[in-house]
C-alpha cells in the first residue's frame, strides 16, 4: 500500500505519495489522483520528495491525469524528484512534458502567476 | 556462471514486490550500486508486469520464475513464463475499451526494459504452454569493485533452476551436459552419469558421464541392470553408502576404468505422463555419503531436467522457427521498400544515408520527401520496441508523416498530426520519436521539428565545429496534449546537417561508456572535408568499432547531409 497523503491548499490539492509507485503503488496513487479529478480538482502538484522509485504503470497514471486536467485548464504540476524519478521521466521523454519545481511554493506560486 | 538466485512465483500483481525483495536481497548481497540495483529492479518489475498482464488470465494466474545468474562483472536476469507469448502488438479485448493511459503503458514498460538493460532476448520455446523466456543482461556495479559475489545457499537456488537453465538450449548433448554438471557441483559428488532409454532398443544409453573422458565413450545397459538399469525399471530413488557392499552394483566398470566407486545417489527420470525415460546416478559424495536431502535434491532435479530434455526434443519448434525466421526475411524485404530507394539528388548538396537494423527489421527509419514548394523534407525516426511489431508500427509512422507532410504543413505541425493519428488509432500501445527537417537547397534555412528524438549535430564549417539541434517536444504516440515547436537554422556552405538514432550514440565499449555525442562531434570534425557517404561510413565504422559486441544491440540509421563548399 503507497499512503497518498492529500492536502489543500488555495484550491490547488497538494498530494505526497510515499515510497515506491510502482504497478502496485500506482493503484493506490491512481485511486487517489483519478477520484480527485472526478470531483472536478484539476489543479494539482504532486510532491515526489518521499518516491524513490517509479515504473511505467505510475508514469501512465500521470499523464492520464496531466492530459484530463488539461483538458479542463488545470494541471499536474511535478515537485521534488529525486534523481532516480527524474531520470526514469527522462527516459520517456516526460521531463519535457511536465512542469517540474524544486519546492512545492514554487508549484503554488506558479499557479498562482497563471491565474493573476 | 554463477547462480545467484532464483524464485518461482504465481504471476500476480501482488508478488512483484516478493520479486523486488528477492532482487534487494541478492542486490545487498552482491553489494550492488544503488544505480544498478535500482535499474534493475524497474526492468524486471516491467517485465515482469508485463508477464503479469499478457502473459496469463488475470483469473488464471501461472507461474513465473526470475533466475538470476553472474558472469564477472555482468548479470544475467531470465524472467520465465509458461502463459502466451509475447505479442505487443495483440491486445486483449478488455484493453479495447480501456482509457488512453493503459495502452501506452506496454510500450513504456518495454521502452525502460530495452534503455535499462544492455541486452534483451526473448525466446519463445513452443506454440502452446510456453515457456517463454525474457533474458535481460546488464553490466553492473559494485560498491567495491571486484568483490566476489559471497557463497549463496547453491543447492536452493540449483534445485528448481535446471529447467531454466537449459531453456536456452536447443542442442540437447550439450543441454544433458549442462545438466550433469549442475547436478554433480550441486550434490559435491565427483562425477555424475545421464542414461536415456533407447526407444529402438530399450537400452539405457549413457549420454553424459563426467569427469570421465577416457576410458568408456558410451554405456549401453540393460534396463534392470546395475544401479541406473534397476532405479530405471523400478522407478524407485536408490542412496547406496557403500557400493561394494550391494549386490545390485556392477563393478566392471570401475575394473575397465580403474575408478573406485564408493557412494551411489541414482534415481529414475520420468516424462510428463510419468514414463520412465531414463536414470540419473552421480558418484562419490565428496568427504561423505550422500543425505536424505541430497535426494530430495536429486528428484526435484531430474524431474526439472526431464522437461528440459523434452522440450529441447520437440523438433517440430525447430520447423516453426524456420518457417518463421523465413517470414522475416520478407518482412525485411518489404521493410526495406518502404524506405527511400535512392537519396535525393540535389544541385549543391550531398546526402547520404545508413539504415541496419540488428535484427532482420528494425524500428528505425528515414525518409525523404520533396514538398511542393521544392524544399526538401528530411525525416529520421525510431520506434519503441524492436523486431516485428516495431517494423508494423514503422509502417504505420512511415506511412501517417508522410501524409501530413503531403498536406503542406510545417514540420511541428506534421508531429502533431501524427501525434493524433497515431493516438487515434490506440491500440499498438507503443510511440515513435522523430525530428524532421525541411531543408530549402537555395538558401540553406531549414526549419526543424524533434519529437522526443536525439538532437540534430549540425557542423559548421565557418567555424571548424559542431552544434547539436533540438526543438521541444515529446515522443508522438503518448499524449494527445503533446504539442512540438520549430526552429531554424541555416546551412551554410561546407556545413553538414547529421540526423541519427540512439543506435550509434548508444552503443557501450568494454567499460560502459556511451559512444556519446561527443565522440559523434569528433569523428564528424575529423572527417568533414569528406563527402557526406564517407563521413556516414566513418561515424558508422567508429561506433561499429567502439561497442563491444554484446553492447551492439540497437538499429542504426544515419542521414547524412552536406551542403558543397562554395
Amino acid at each position: 500500500m503507497t499512503n497518498v497523503l492529500e492536502r489543500e491548499e488555495k484550491g490547488i490539492t497538494i498530494y505526497t505519495p510515499e515510497g515506491r509507485i510502482d504497478t502496485q503503488g500506482a493503484v493506490d496513487l491512481d485511486l487517489a489522483l483519478q477520484s480527485a479529478v472526478a470531483e472536478g480538482k484539476h489543479k494539482m502538484i504532486l510532491d515526489l520528495s518521499r518516491v524513490n522509485y517509479i515504473s511505467s504503470a505510475g508514469l501512465r497514471t500521470l499523464a492520464d491525469v496531466l492530459t484530463r486536467n488539461t483538458k479542463e485548464g488545470g494541471d499536474l504540476k511535478l515537485v521534488a524528484l529525486t534523481p532516480r524519478v527524474l531520470r526514469v521521466l527522462q527516459i520517456i521523454g516526460f521531463h519535457n512534458f511536465f512542469r517540474i519545481y524544486d519546492t512545492i511554493e514554487a508549484a503554488v506560486a506558479a499557479y498562482q502567476g497563471a491565474d493573476a | 556462471m554463477i547462480l545467484l538466485g532464483e524464485l518461482r512465483v504465481k504471476a500476480t500483481t501482488e508478488n512483484l514486490r516478493t520479486i523486488a525483495s528477492f532482487l534487494q536481497s541478492v542486490g545487498q548481497r552482491l553489494q550492488l550500486t544503488e544505480k544498478t540495483l535500482f535499474e534493475i529492479d524497474l526492468a524486471v518489475e516491467e517485465a515482469a508486469t508485463n508477464i503479469v498482464r499478457h502473459a496469463y488470465s488475470a483469473d488464471a494466474p501461472g507461474d513465473m520464475v526470475i533466475l538470476l545468474e553472474a558472469l564477472e562483472d555482468v548479470i544475467h536476469i531470465t524472467l520465465t513464463d509458461w502463459g502466451r507469448p509475447f505479442e505487443p502488438d495483440k491486445v486483449k479485448p478488455f484493453d479495447l475499451n480501456a482509457p488512453v493511459e493503459t495502452r501506452i503503458s506496454g510500450g513504456m514498460g518495454l521502452h525502460f526494459i530495452h534503455s535499462l538493460m544492455d541486452v534483451v532476448t526473448r525466446k519463445t520455446q513452443a506454440d502452446r504452454g510456453g515457456p517463454n523466456a525474457l533474458v535481460l543482461v546488464k553490466k553492473i556495479e559494485r560498491l567495491r569493485p571486484g568483490a566476489r559475489p559471497p557463497d549463496v545457499a547453491r543447492e536452493l537456488n540449483a534445485m528448481l533452476s535446471v529447467s531454466q537453465l537449459m531453456i536456452t538450449s536447443s542442442d540437447l548433448d550439450l543441454l544433458l551436459q549442462r545438466i550433469v554438471n549442475v547436478l554433480v557441483e550441486t550434490l559435491d559428488a565427483e562425477r555424475g552419469t545421464l542414461y536415456l532409454i533407447d526407444e529402438s532398443t530399450g537400452e539405457l544409453v549413457s549420454q553424459v558421464l563426467i569427469e570421465d573422458r577416457e576410458g568408456l565413450q558410451q554405456v549401453r545397459l540393460e534396463v534392470g541392470q546395475g544401479i541406473a538399469g534397476y532405479v530405471a525399471s523400478t522407478g524407485t530413488v536408490l542412496n547406496i553408502p557403500d557400493a561394494y557392499l550391494d549386490p545390485r552394483f556392477d563393478p566392471t566398470f570401475d575394473q575397465a576404468t580403474g575408478y573406485r566407486t564408493r557412494t551411489i545417489l541414482a534415481a529414475p527420470m520420468f516424462d510428463h505422463r510419468h514414463q520412465i525415460v531414463g536414470a540419473v546416478q552421480v558418484l562419490n559424495k565428496r568427504g561423505d555419503v550422500f543425505s536424505t536431502r541430497d535426494e530430495r535434491l536429486l528428484v526435484a532435479m531430474v524431474a526439472q531436467a526431464a522437461i528440459s530434455i523434452e522440450n529441447s526434443r520437440l523438433n517440430a519448434q525447430e520447423l516453426r522457427q524456420r518457417l518463421v525466421e523465413q517470414e522475416l526475411e520478407t518482412a525485411r524485404a518489404i521493410q526495406s521498400s518502404f524506405l527511400p530507394q535512392r537519396t535525393p539528388q540535389i544541385s549543391g548538396w550531398a546526402i547520404a544515408a545508413y539504415w541496419r537494423p540488428m535484427r532482420e527489421v528494425a524500428g528505425d527509419f528515414y525518409d525523404f520527401y520533396t514538398l511542393p514548394d521544392g524544399r526538401l523534407a528530411v525525416v529520421i525516426a525510431d520506434v519503441s520496441g524492436k523486431g516485428v511489431p516495431a517494423a508494423l508500427f514503422m509502417a504505420l509512422s512511415v506511412t501517417v508523416l508522410r501524409f501530413a507532410m503531403g498536406l503542406e504543413l510545417s514540420p511541428a505541425d506534421v508531429m502533431g498530426r501524427a501525434n493524433e493519428s497515431i493516438l487515434a488509432g490506440q491500440r499498438s500501445r507503443m510511440f515513435v520519436t522523430a525530428f524532421i527537417a525541411y531543408l530549402s537547397p537555395v538558401t540553406g534555412e531549414t526549419h526543424f521539428a524533434c519529437g522526443g528524438h536525439n538532437p540534430a549535430l549540425v557542423y559548421r564549417a565557418g567555424r571548424h565545429g559542431c552544434e547539436f539541434c533540438s526543438a521541444l517536444g515529446v515522443a508522438m504516440g503518448v499524449f494527445d496534449t503533446a504539442t512540438f515547436e520549430e526552429d531554424t537554422m541555416t546551412l551554410d556552405p561546407g556545413d553538414i546537417l547529421v540526423l541519427y538514432t540512439d543506435g550509434i550514440t548508444e552503443v557501450i565499449n568494454e567499460t560502459d561508456e556511451e559512444f556519446g555525442e561527443d565522440r559523434l562531434a569528433a569523428v564528424v570534425m575529423e572527417s568533414a572535408q569528406f563527402s557526406a557517404q564517407t563521413i556516414a561510413d566513418r561515424i558508422v565504422l567508429a561506433a561499429v568499432n567502439f561497442a563491444v559486441e554484446e553492447g551492439d544491440f540497437d538499429d542504426k540509421t544515419l542521414v547524412v547531409i552536406k551542403r558543397e563548399p562554395e
